[in-house]
């Protein structure tokens, strides 16, 4: 789409214009840029992962109603499986859109040529990023307007939320680079993904659960920390990996 | 070569006639247990396969690494086959496992650690072949595939150390094996967390009261498959600190047990007992068991060194096929 | 056949089955390992492969000069 993808600055400094020599990240983000802009004009995702997330949760309120507490001991727990359902199945038709527009519109050999991978991977994964915290602020919103969810513990079930989120990212965005190359794409993400996300969701949601019935910090730390654990290694993880996906 | 042929063929014939000898010991010589009847001879299939399905992946996983530094065709192909066996012993360890619970703890089913730990580990295997079927470039389809399988190889730690913490308590005997799993039960409180989770079961703490040298707790029971909440009174020797009455729990094969009372601030350490824990303390077991355990690492190492000589074959084949442009 | 299923015979019958389908196997695997093994001997004697025949063309510019080579190798009967 946009061949410029270095920004203006690092070709001042550099006299060779040669983007693999601008700082890391720099390119990162300039790859960033890149990708909201041609997400902005198209809008393939933003609307794909909206329109599936209100659709989930319409429909799950439709199928239940809103559930009151006087009627289920368990509803806290419910909840949060629920809601992170919802996040998860809308997290697996967007995600992967980063990369296999790259492959659809013959793009990443250009991609590859500009930017070094390690940038290229950092500004996917930020792209992403910013995708999914849209994806959970509105699935959220509407999940407690709908459901009449009560949150007991709105920081704590904010701070799980963004956590999870960064767990998510840093663990779907190398398959995503994988599965753009295969050619069932759409399956195969969520095929990937789900047996890897497992320990996350888990975690998750039992903190999320905490969130919701109003238990106090010390409930969710032990969460909280397993999920910074699990992104820390798998960024790291991705970092190491991703070279050998985005080779030609 | 000759000599280290017949070497080989010595090794693969032992094997057989090894393993004849597991399955006459696993009928005629392991003892009957009592509590699980002739169903606990299944230790000496059951473990042995779910070790080999770890041990598989491990194997799989080191083969990646070595893959995408080499780049050779022959890591990649062991790899595959080790991942083949794995997921053949996988499926072998959960049906085997599925059937004995049903007939000992009387469900097939109930998220114990291992049953989570070991699902995830089929649908990974799972995921790798769906992988490896969609990439149509050879080469592309052996760096992609290796990458896959070192990534799911770094959340494993996580399952490991998560699986235990969604449930308190475990079925499977000795489960010091598991890390950060405490089989040590949960204290109920009377005046503070009355309600508490063992494996898929939740309980809550209804009383507690002392009746002569016995303290008898009353448990609410809830449980998944169960419609209505069951009351159980299990109780505890005061005089002796043992679990006294252990109650079954209704449609299932474990049993509640109090292993702990502070009657005076109205605390119990609840906690559920399956038969089959101290299955190995008897010697004629423990010595088939660890003879299993060997067959089976050979097994497993004849299986997938075949299947990489069968896949790297294959290949030979093929490009045989192309370089002399045989009809199809 | 219902002789087979009574309590004190019964273990005796699952170890026959068990112990038949264990030779199965071993005979299945111990067979596919020999013809694996031949099957590579006999490739193994056939002479190397050559690559498929491919017209091969390489473009060089060398100091603004477009040079082409065109080389074709034929495949051997």
């Amino acid at each position: 789409m946009d061949p410029h993808i270095s920004p203006q600055s690092a070709i001042e400094t550099s006299s060779t214009a040669m983007p693999s020599e601008a700082p890391l990240l720099m390119a990162a983000w300039a790859v960033f840029r890149k990708d909201v802009r041609s997400e902005l004009r198209t809008r393939y995702a933003l609307n794909a992962i909206l329109l599936f997330a209100v659709s989930t949760v319409v429909a799950m309120s439709m199928g239940m109603g809103p559930l009151t507490v006087s009627r289920n001991a368990d509803l806290p727990i419910i909840q949060a499986a629920l809601l992170w359902v919802a996040i998860l199945f809308a997290a697996f038709t967007g995600l992967a859109r980063a990369f296999v527009q790259e492959e659809e519109a013959r793009t990443a050999a250009a991609l590859r040529l500009s930017a070094r991978p390690t940038a290229v991977f950092l500004g996917k994964l930020l792209f992403n990023l910013a995708l999914l915290l849209l994806l959970v602020a509105v699935t959220t919103t509407l999940f407690i307007i709908m459901l009449r969810v009560q949150a007991g513990n709105p920081g704590l079930l904010a701070a799980l939320l963004l956590a999870g989120s960064l767990g998510l990212v840093a663990a779907t965005t190398l398959i995503a680079a994988i599965i753009a190359r295969a050619s069932v794409k759409g399956a195969l993400f969520a095929v990937l993904s789900f047996p890897l996300l497992a320990p996350l969701l888990v975690v998750a949601i039992q903190g999320s659960a905490n969130a919701i019935a109003g238990r106090g910090w010390e409930s969710g730390v032990g969460s909280l920390q397993v999920l910074a654990g699990y992104t820390i290694a798998l960024f790291t993880a991705s970092l190491f990996l991703f070279n050998s996906v985005w080779e030609p | 070569m000759s000599d280290r042929l017949r070497l080989d063929q010595a090794a693969k014939f032992l094997l057989g006639v090894w393993m004849s000898g597991i399955v006459v010991a696993m009928f005629l010589i392991v003892p009957q247990y009592v509590g699980l009847g002739d169903a606990g001879r299944i230790i000496i299939l059951h473990v042995p396969t779910a070790w080999i399905t770890t041990v598989a992946f491990a194997v799989s996983a080191v083969y990646s690494i070595r893959y995408l530094w080499k780049r050779r065709p022959a890591d990649d192909a062991g790899a595959v086959a080790a991942a083949e066996a794995g997921f053949l012993f996988c499926a072998l360890a959960t049906v085997s496992g599925m059937w004995f619970a049903n007939i000992v703890w009387g469900t097939p089913w109930n998220w114990d650690p291992r049953e989570t730990t070991i699902l995830i580990l089929l649908l990974i295997y799972a995921a790798y072949f769906a992988l490896r079927s969609a990439l149509d470039d050879v080469e592309r389809r052996r760096r992609l595939a290796a990458v896959y399988n070192l990534f799911a190889a770094v959340t494993m730690p996580f399952l490991l150390f998560v699986a235990p913490r969604m449930a308190d308590s475990t079925l499977h005997p000795n489960c010091a094996f598991i890390q950060g799993s405490h089989c040590d039960g949960i204290w109920l409180e009377l005046n503070g967390t009355r309600i508490g989770q063992l494996g898929d079961v939740v309980l809550a703490l209804q009383g507690v009261e002392q009746r002569g040298d016995l303290a008898v707790a009353q448990v609410e029971v809830r449980m998944p498959g169960l419609r209505e909440v069951a009351l159980l009174e299990p109780s505890f020797e005061l005089a002796s600190g043992k679990p006294a009455d252990r109650p079954e729990f209704p449609g299932q094969q474990f049993l509640l047990a109090v292993e702990g009372v502070d009657l005076a601030n109205g605390r119990v350490l609840l906690n559920m007992e399956a038969p089959g824990s101290g299955l190995l303390s008897n010697s004629r077991t423990f010595w088939t068991f660890m003879a299993a355990n060997i067959g089976f690492l050979g097994l497993f190492i004849w299986l997938y060194r075949l299947r990489a000589d069968v896949l790297l074959l294959q290949e030979r084949l093929a490009r045989r096929e192309a370089a002399y442009e045989l009809p199809a | 056949m219902n002789f087979l299923l009574e309590p004190a015979i019964a273990i005796y019958t699952a170890l026959a089955v068990a112990l038949t389908v264990w030779i199965g196997i071993f005979i299945f695997l111990w067979r596919i390992d020999s013809a694996t093994r031949e099957l590579r001997r006999r490739l193994d004697e056939e002479a190397p492969v050559e690559p498929a025949a491919t017209p091969r063309a390489t473009l060089e510019t060398r100091n603004g000069h477009a040079r082409e080579t065109v080389s074709v190798t034929d495949a051997q009967e």
